[in-house]
């Protein structure tokens, strides 16, 4: 069979998106499930990020494909239905299958009559298993998976049906590698701001915290699980890019596994630059460990600051303080690694509290700070407390950009605020860069090149990402979700304070434990549906 | 003059129907019928405002289309084929609207979206459509009738169904009522009783296999201009909202040089200044929709 797999655009191109200058990363999700199935059918990856808009309908139409698969985050549910739309009408004997993240959390919204099967979960020994089925069964045509656990199905009757759950692979070690291959013809155009050529690796899936604005936890049910070292380096060194994103929700989680990372990466010689997402606690806590992490190639650390207020942290449910931001930023300065921080303002913030957040970054000297609005998005425990106080649902405005709830400032005084952080902030980033290419003038080298691209691009960004007016003209005629239709303002929303009760629970799977979750999650849905349907 | 059914027909070996199923079989998987924008505007929650611009955009097709039936018309070389493209004709003048032809009804849409475009003649056609036009016009006069009849019979019969079947679904999200988008929903069904018509016109006229390749030339022409129209209107609803939009390197990443060049034109102001005499004097030189559609009429 040929099984093609669509990386979709964020947006249309064009509008504003990180994607075009800050960050893009190889679509590890979709090679990782094309490599699961490469062995018995023939698999191409298309990164729409990378390609014309017409290569879609090209490709369909030379390729003639037997499975389309798509994967789809919140901000690019619309665009990864057009995918599968398109596909449908192009090949409409073609199974359409979508999984990633969104899917798994709201699938109720991919129940189209263009998508014959959603993936939930962990999609590798699910697409091995629907792909072997729909081989056997697609010269009958028939689209139905009874008993594929981890997938939701259309019945011939229409009616959508859901499988038991598929439990995660307990040893990563046991699925195999991406195969990068699959997408060598997009090699070289990866990048991180100026880091540029650069590979993306995962080493662990999911992460052990519960903060409230993320969905991570909830999508791998609160398990993190991780690749042996010997396994992480194999990859490092099958990669011929100098620079590696890993990918990793949380890489800085366990000081064992980080140890032994440096201890093979030492043990085998292996020298790359690469960059990954942490907890700054974890960095804070633990000094020498990040100077041999930066020893053996560790460059830069995104991380979630977040905030500047202990207050807001525990809020967010972030069991972090702002001394440990400090703390964490001062240890990676000291070792030469780039910080690269997020933030959250809110919507209900006042001019001074921005101005506050400002300071503590400039005090910070960050490298790359990022500002972001805390956005409740779909499948978190912010969005089931804010659903119906939202004022948009076009999922394209949960981008982190844009306040989906109404903002204490008249919006485009908001926006005017928000903007102003990066020229706020300007210092920061000036001193921290100094201070890097002090600690590590080699690297500096190596990615100067990559820098001045990074700016020429970032400088026709900018223009719009700094122009207030931009925001408000993304959000024309789109604020029309519950919360705008009631006419709600700031002051109906009430924002967590952090103090709320843990609850206890009797999980799925039978034992009750207690958790710091307030609702249920995903697979408590899945397990009532498919158990729902087992009665009927 | 005998009519044979179309299943009847399908049921003999003839060439001519076989590669009348295979055109449209490539028609309606042709990336200028099948746009990621149309697919878009299917799947996002599109506001009226971003129909605007896509209605302002499309309008003058709508107000053309006409004018090339009227000059294959003229140009028609048997009385079969002036019958087909005069039915065709009657229906777009207004038959089945109540008298309203096709350029009325999209004003209502017009209206609805927030547009006083048709009540503005003198507006400058914009480029994606004017690009479609002039490129349908050169089919249509330079061209053999034949490739000129691929163009705007399953070129357009056989897509426009296809197309605005895409696009209905995102009018009704963005609240418009089905008498504001009655022009979208009359050419679902009424190009499928044209695109029948069309299939036996086109049955009796492709019988050589030269005369089969100068339709499916035609049809192909039409879509490649179509898919270039498409990817206009999408630039366009993209900088309505974004007006200096990130330009996006698709395919084929520009050099470290390129990108170097552009931010330095982009930062400019004499360079953005100039970039914008020029757009001017394209725009001033482009007709407006009255002499557009007087055009049609010489």
């Amino acid at each position: 069979m040929r099984v093609l797999l669509v990386m979709p655009t964020p947006f249309e191109n064009g509008r504003l998106g990180l994607e075009n200058v800050v960050w893009l990363s190889e679509p590890v999700a979709l090679t990782a499930v094309g490599t699961a199935v490469r062995d018995r059918h023939e698999v191409r990856v298309l990164d729409m990020r990378l390609e014309d808009e017409d290569a879609l309908a090209k490709t369909l139409v030379e390729f003639r494909p037997h499975v389309v698969g798509t994967t789809s985050m919140t901000t690019d549910a619309y665009q990864a239905k057009a995918v599968l739309s398109v596909a449908r009408n192009i090949c409409p004997d073609a199974l359409t299958v979508v999984g990633g993240h969104h899917p798994t959390l709201c699938p109720d919204e991919f129940d189209l009559d263009y998508v014959d099967v959603i993936v939930q979960g962990e999609g590798e020994l699910t697409f091995v298993e629907l792909c072997e089925r729909w081989d056997a069964q697609r010269e009958a045509g028939d689209r139905t998976f009874a008993g594929v656990r981890g997938t939701a199905y259309r019945a011939t009757d229409g009616r959508r049906c859901v499988n038991a759950k598929r439990e995660q692979t307990a040893n990563l070690d046991a699925l195999p590698l991406p195969d990068r291959s699959l997408i060598a013809k997009y090699q070289g155009r990866y990048f991180f701001t100026g880091i540029r050529p650069m590979a993306s690796i995962f080493t662990s899936r999911g992460c052990s915290f519960d903060c409230n604005f993320c969905a991570i936890w909830e999508f791998y049910e609160r398990r993190t699980r991780f690749l042996s070292a010997s396994k992480i380096v194999d990859q490092m060194e099958a990669c011929s890019e100098p620079f590696i994103f890993v990918l990793d929700d949380n890489f800085l989680t366990n000081k064992r596994r980080a140890t032994e990372l440096c201890d093979e990466l030492e043990r085998r010689g292996v020298k790359k630059y690469w960059m990954t997402q942490g907890r700054t606690d974890f960095a804070a806590d633990h000094p020498e460990l990040m100077k041999r992490l930066a020893d053996n190639g560790l460059v830069m650390v995104l991380s979630g600051f977040e905030s500047n207020s202990d207050d807001n942290l525990a809020a967010l449910r972030k069991r972090s303080s702002w001394q440990k931001n400090i703390e964490a930023n001062r240890v990676m300065r000291e070792h030469g690694i780039f910080s690269t921080g997020i933030f959250m303002v809110r919507a209900d913030w006042t001019r001074e509290q921005f101005a506050g957040l400002w300071e503590y970054v400039k005090s910070l000297q960050i490298a790359v700070p990022l500002f972001t609005i805390l956005t409740p998005l779909p499948g978190t425990q912010l969005y089931r407390t804010y659903k119906d106080q939202l004022l948009t649902t076009d999922h394209r405005l949960f981008d982190l950009l844009h306040a989906v709830l109404p903002t204490r400032l008249p919006r485009e005084e908001f926006y005017k605020e928000f903007c102003a952080g990066y020229d706020e902030t300007e210092s920061s980033v000036r001193d921290a860069f100094k201070a890097i290419t002090k600690r590590r003038p080699k690297f500096v080298a190596k990615i100067l090149t990559g820098m001045v691209w990074f700016y020429a691009r970032t400088w026709r960004y900018q223009r719009i990402h700094f122009d207030h007016k931009s925001f408000l003209r993304d959000e024309e005629g789109l604020l029309n979700g519950p919360g705008a239709k009631a006419g709600l303002t700031w002051e109906d929303i009430t924002y967590p304070t952090g103090d709320e009760p843990d609850v206890e629970r009797e999980p799925a799977g039978g034992k009750l434990v207690r958790l710091r979750i307030s609702r249920r999650i995903w697979a408590d849905d899945v397990a009532e549906r498919s158990r729902a349907q087992v009665g009927t | 003059m005998t009519v044979v059914s179309i299943d009847e027909a399908r049921h003999r070996p003839d060439p001519s129907r076989a590669f009348l199923a295979d055109l449209r079989r490539d028609i309606e998987a042709h990336p200028g019928v099948n746009h990621l924008f149309l697919a878009r505007c299917a799947t996002s929650p599109f506001a009226r405002q971003d129909y605007r611009v896509f209605g302002e955009n499309h309008y003058a097709l709508v107000c053309v289309f006409t004018s090339y039936l009227e000059r294959l018309l003229v140009r028609a070389p048997s009385s079969d084929a002036k019958l087909w493209l005069a039915k065709v004709l009657v229906d777009e003048y207004g038959e089945g609207s109540e008298g309203h032809d096709h350029a009325t009804l999209y004003g209502d849409f017009l209206a609805a979206c927030g547009s006083d475009l048709h009540r503005t003649p003198d507006a400058k056609v914009p480029e994606p459509a004017y690009r479609f036009i002039r490129e349908h016009r050169r089919i249509v006069t330079e061209e053999p009738f034949l490739v000129g009849l691929g163009a705007v019979g399953p070129g357009h019969e056989w897509a426009i169904p296809k197309m605005f079947h895409a696009v209905i679904p995102g009018l009704r999200r963005a609240g418009f009522s089905e008498a504001e988008i009655h022009y979208f929903t009359l050419h679902v069904e009424q190009d499928v009783d044209h695109g029948t018509w069309l299939e036996e016109a086109l049955a009796k006229f492709g019988s050589t296999h030269e005369a089969r390749a100068q339709i499916r030339r035609g049809a192909m022409l039409s879509l490649e201009a179509r898919h270039e129209f498409w990817s206009g209107v999408q630039r366009a609803v993209v900088r309505w909202r974004q007006p200096r939009a990130v330009r996006p390197d698709g395919a084929k990443p520009r050099s470290f040089f390129g990108e170097i060049a552009l931010t330095a034109w982009d930062g400019s102001p004499r360079l953005r200044a100039l970039e914008d005499r020029v757009a001017a004097l394209q725009q001033r030189r482009r007709p407006t929709l009255r002499e557009i559609i007087d055009q049609g009429r010489r």
